[in-house]
């Protein structure tokens, strides 16, 4: 009786999802992304190991606006990885809550503030505003600013984090103050 | 046959399992405050606990009336945790792509009910064994996530979390959370040794574990705490020990093997009481407990009513004592 | 006919009606020598099979010795004479019945019938070839004994009685297999060894009804628990060192007539990663390399699961820098993760299996074939990538550390795959959780497999957890019997 259900559970095993697909490179996976908006949002993502940039992606969240930017670009996207989110104006509490609860980005994830976005797109790369930010938190110039500190810091009323533009870091800002 | 006793490792390590689990999935905010309600909570089950022991000692069984009401309460305490699991899975990312969904969370807990209806067929004996080692290699890797977790954190944000339930209300929950004393009350007597000291070895295990555990969480999720719906859980999963490192995915692994163990220690203190109640009924008893907890997790049980059971089940012992009393005067 | 049935026939004292009988009952088999002659004035003949004694042997020590006795008058007195008289073998039991004469005969001794008596004295002449003391094949070893078990029952007896000179052990011979007829010698030191062990041994090894016992796996299953277990709780060794250690902890050992392998009863799971290397080299040293081979195993059974799992469902769980890695190795690969999984251990298995059975002169074809296939081809076409490749042949390499439970882990590898692939770290979590489920269930005889981890004994952890020194591990006059669970 044991072996019939253990066989009938492997049978059943063997037929669900996941062995069809399972390919690694099946995925987009994001590195950056720029948030503008406040009734519907606007996303602009880089993404790891890949020429593709999507710009000016919009939803009435950022989920929604997830689900529209993998059907621009025919794949899943993976946002575990994301490393950098640039907020411009937008419900930032709303935006990050969200990050942390669907996209489930990383704890790490850097969080900046930058009044004009689409210019930083065109100036610099992901990899080169990471390192800026980390630099400024290293020697001080800037509050840590993870994703869980930041969110904490609306939460009591306002957080300060990092300020960039198409010229690098500007200073702090702080966001999400009433 | 004579079933081998447990030794008293045995024993904490099968409770152990299951009130960490249902830690796990507890809702609501946590912080110091919390720990330290939790904690006594603890020390005033053990109190409670000590009818039980003299019963133990002097070698008397509980009444049949007793016992059925035992295991109606584990029964219910079961179907509370299938409960609890259907709401966390939908957290922990268990099935990949869907667990949040009725069909991701049926097959979560369908397959864990699985294994635990395989796993308590096998017999008292062998998940006793089996539960020594998964919590010691499971309280290793909470270490792991609790350290990581901590030192990444800003202390500051455990004077920012807040419970919401003031120290009485954590305290009572602590009785919502411990149904499984109906499992002590049946596993006691089958272990060896000194019974207060394997009662004592539990209680002082759990009120630490506990406020190690609500430490933690309260420590890393104090910022966020309003935003978040298990503490716990995401605590774990806001673990992080490197930069560039996360961690979350070993504990959904401690998730799912905590779950499995705390469901199959219910189904088979459940089916040997059962055993002992209604002894023709020979076969297919843990999956006859285990359909039984899966349809009791339907049942709309409030948090009050999981706190009057608890201590009714600890005040059981003391009333089949005096009853005993009783009858021994008369 | 059955033993039984020949059991009731009796020796009669006409000589030439036991021939007859014994040729019908052999069907005239070829290989049975009757060698009539008189000896001290009564007619006797000498019964064997060819090949199964020593020619040289029967000719000096008997035949010769016999046949020039001067006339002794009665059957009844020749026989007394043989008995006290001439010294013909150190082994010599009396034959009355047939049964007793087959077995014997086949087992390479002489019957000598005697017209006129209902019994015939046997010689133990045994001259069949049998392969010589060699080094054992599967438990390589570097600083023990070299020897390893043969063929024959009586040297392996010998290589264990050569180590352990004590009074206290005790090798019974029983014979099981209703056409084999195979001798089994119950090994076990009668101070150390639990008797409802042995007990329960005698009346297991009574349920064994089989016609033949070829092998260890004949008899393991009978010395087993029932109920599906994934792990032997009955042992083997090739090594009468390694053997004489166990009994010393009062274990039971059945060695085989025929199979140079010992069965060692019980065995627990930590067991698997303990060679007599170990108490020869330091206990740092040996501490370390038994850690290791822990992970070699959780390696071997898990790693391509869990490759496969954090890969497809947890990417998370890698650092950037390595999915990217990965992402760029698999770009050209055109099968999904699982499947290039599934083949590379498919392939590594068939190659495993083809090196065994193969012939040896053609065995070196098998890794030029393998290797360049697998290693080169499959690679550079784009079949496998590289990092997937180097992970399965971790996993493989991880898996010779502990060869003796090759089978165990060649299907949990795969089983781990399946339920990796399927439902990622919660499939492989439930899986763990049912295996470990089973390890703890089996027992043996009321010995707990996971001993002594669960139940926990520290104790025990001198030689399981860490190798402790002897001078602390001879304080602790350790027997099995600690581990049974009452």
């Amino acid at each position: 009786m044991r072996r019939l259900f253990a066989l009938l559970c492997a049978a059943g095993l063997l037929t669900l999802p996941g062995c069809s697909s399972g390919r690694v490179n099946d995925k987009y996976y994001l590195r950056s992304v720029t948030i503008t908006g406040n009734r519907d949002v606007s996303l602009n993502m880089d993404f790891f190991a890949e020429e593709l940039r999507l710009t000016g992606v919009s939803g009435s969240s950022p989920q929604d606006a997830r689900r529209h930017a993998e059907l621009l670009c025919g794949r899943d996207i993976f946002t575990g990885y994301t490393e950098l989110v640039v907020l411009g104006d937008c419900d930032s509490r709303a935006v990050l809550e969200a990050m942390l609860r669907d996209w489930r980005v990383s704890p790490s994830c850097l969080v900046v503030y930058c009044s004009a976005p689409d210019e930083l797109a065109d100036s610099l790369s992901a990899e080169e505003l990471t390192g800026i930010v980390r630099e400024a938190v290293r020697q001080g110039l800037a509050p840590e600013c993870g994703l869980v500190s930041v969110l904490s810091g609306l939460l009591r009323g306002g957080a300060e984090v990092p300020e960039v533009c198409a010229e690098g870091f500007r200073g702090v800002k702080k966001i999400g103050s009433t | 046959m004579t079933e081998k006793q447990l030794t008293r490792q045995q024993l904490a390590a099968m409770l152990l399992m299951t009130d960490v689990f249902a830690l796990f999935c507890l809702r609501g905010g946590l912080s110091a405050v919390t720990a330290a309600a939790f904690a006594a909570a603890c020390g005033v089950q053990f109190v409670l606990t000590l009818p039980l022991v003299v019963t133990v000692r002097r070698g008397r069984e509980l009444p049949r009336a007793a016992l059925w009401t035992v295991l109606a309460g584990l029964v219910i305490w079961g179907g509370g945790l299938f409960d609890m699991l259907w709401d966390a899975a939908g957290l922990i990312f268990t099935v990949p792509g869907n667990s949040w969904t009725i069909s991701g969370r049926m097959l979560t807990s369908g397959l864990i009910a699985a294994v635990c209806v395989y796993a308590a067929s096998e017999g008292r004996q062998a998940l006793a064994r089996a539960s020594v080692i998964a919590a010691a290699l499971g309280a290793v890797c909470l270490a792991v996530v609790a350290v990581s977790a901590a030192t990444g954190s800003d202390w500051h944000d455990l004077t920012l979390a807040r419970s919401g339930r003031g120290f009485l209300g954590d305290f009572t929950e602590c009785f919502a959370m411990s149904g499984g004393v109906s499992t002590l009350i049946l596993l006691l007597p089958g272990t060896k040794g000194e019974p207060l000291a394997g009662t004592g070895v539990y209680f002082a295990a759990k009120g630490v574990i506990s406020a190690v555990e609500i430490l933690t969480a309260a420590l890393v999720t104090g910022g966020i705490m309003p935003l978040v719906t298990c503490p716990v859980i995401t605590a774990a999963q806001l673990s992080q020990p490197f930069p560039t490192q996360r961690i979350d995915a070993l504990f959904l692994m401690i998730f799912a093997i905590f779950a499995v163990f705390a469901l199959a220690v219910q189904t088979v203190a459940a089916a040997g009481a059962l055993g002992r109640l209604v002894p023709q009924f020979t076969r297919l008893r843990s999956a006859a407990v285990t359909a039984a907890m899966l349809g009791a997790a339907f049942l709309p049980i409030s948090r009050e009513i999981r706190v009057v059971g608890t201590a009714v089940l600890l005040l059981i012992p003391l009333a089949a004592l005096a009853a005993d009393r009783t009858g021994g005067r008369k | 006919m059955r033993p039984d049935e020949l059991s009731r026939i009796r020796i009669s004292p006409d000589l030439e009606h036991n021939i007859t009988t014994i040729q019908s009952i052999a069907h005239s088999s070829a290989d049975l020598l009757v060698d009539r002659f008189t000896a001290g004035g009564v007619r006797c003949a000498l019964l064997c099979c060819e090949g199964m004694v020593s020619t040289s042997v029967i000719t000096e020590l008997i035949l010769e010795p016999v046949t020039s006795l001067p006339d002794i008058g009665t059957p009844d007195a020749l026989l007394r004479y043989i008995q006290d008289k001439l010294l013909l073998s150190l082994d010599r039991p009396e034959v009355t019945e047939l049964d007793s004469l087959f077995r014997l005969m086949n087992s390479g001794f002489a019957v000598l019938l005697i017209d006129g008596l209902e019994k015939a004295p046997a010689f133990g002449v045994q001259g069949y070839p049998t392969r010589g003391i060699q080094e054992p094949s599967g438990e390589a070893n570097i600083m023990g004994a070299h020897e390893g078990f043969a063929e024959s029952l009586h040297l392996n007896m010998s290589l264990v009685r050569r180590r352990l000179k004590s009074p206290e052990l005790v090798m019974e011979i029983i014979t099981k297999g209703g056409v084999s007829r195979t001798d089994l010698c119950l090994c076990y030191l009668q101070d150390r060894v639990p008797q409802e062990l042995l007990a329960h041994i005698r009346r297991s090894l009574g349920k064994m009804k089989l016609e033949a016992v070829l092998s260890t796996g004949y008899v393991r299953p009978f010395l087993e628990g029932k109920g599906f277990r994934i792990f032997d709780s009955a042992g083997t060794t090739e090594r009468p060192d390694v053997l004489s250690s166990k009994l010393i902890e009062g274990r039971v050992a059945v060695l085989i007539d025929g199979v140079p392998y010992a069965v060692v009863v019980p065995r627990l799971f930590c067991e698997s990663f303990q060679t007599l290397d170990d108490y020869a080299f330091k206990p740092y040293y040996v501490t370390l390399i038994r850690w290791i081979k822990y992970a070699a195993f959780l390696i071997t059974v898990l790693l391509p699961a869990v490759y496969t799992a954090v890969v497809v469902y947890h990417p998370e769980l890698l650092n950037s820098t390595l999915l990217m890695l990965l992402v760029e190795a698999e770009k050209q690969a055109p099968l999904s993760i699982v499947t290039e999984t599934a083949g590379v251990l498919l392939m590594y298995e068939i190659i495993r299996e083809a090196g065994i059975r193969l012939p040896k002169p053609v065995g070196g074809a098998v890794s030029i074939v393998s290797g360049l296939i697998i290693g080169d081809a499959a690679v550079q076409s784009g079949l496998v990538s590289t990092p997937l490749l180097t992970m399965t042949a971790l996993a493989v390499i991880s898996g010779f550390v502990v060869p003796e439970l090759n089978p165990q882990v060649t299907v949990l590898r795969f089983a781990f795959l399946i339920a990796g692939s399927t439902l990622g770290l919660f499939g492989i979590s439930l899986l763990a959780c049912a295996v470990l489920i089973n390890i703890c269930a089996t027992e043996d005889f009321g010995f707990p497999y996971t001993a002594p981890i669960s139940p926990f004994r520290l104790s025990g952890m001198q030689d399981t957890a860490v190798r402790a020194g002897f001078r602390k591990m001879q304080e602790r006059d350790f027997t099995v019997e600690e581990y049974l669970e009452k």
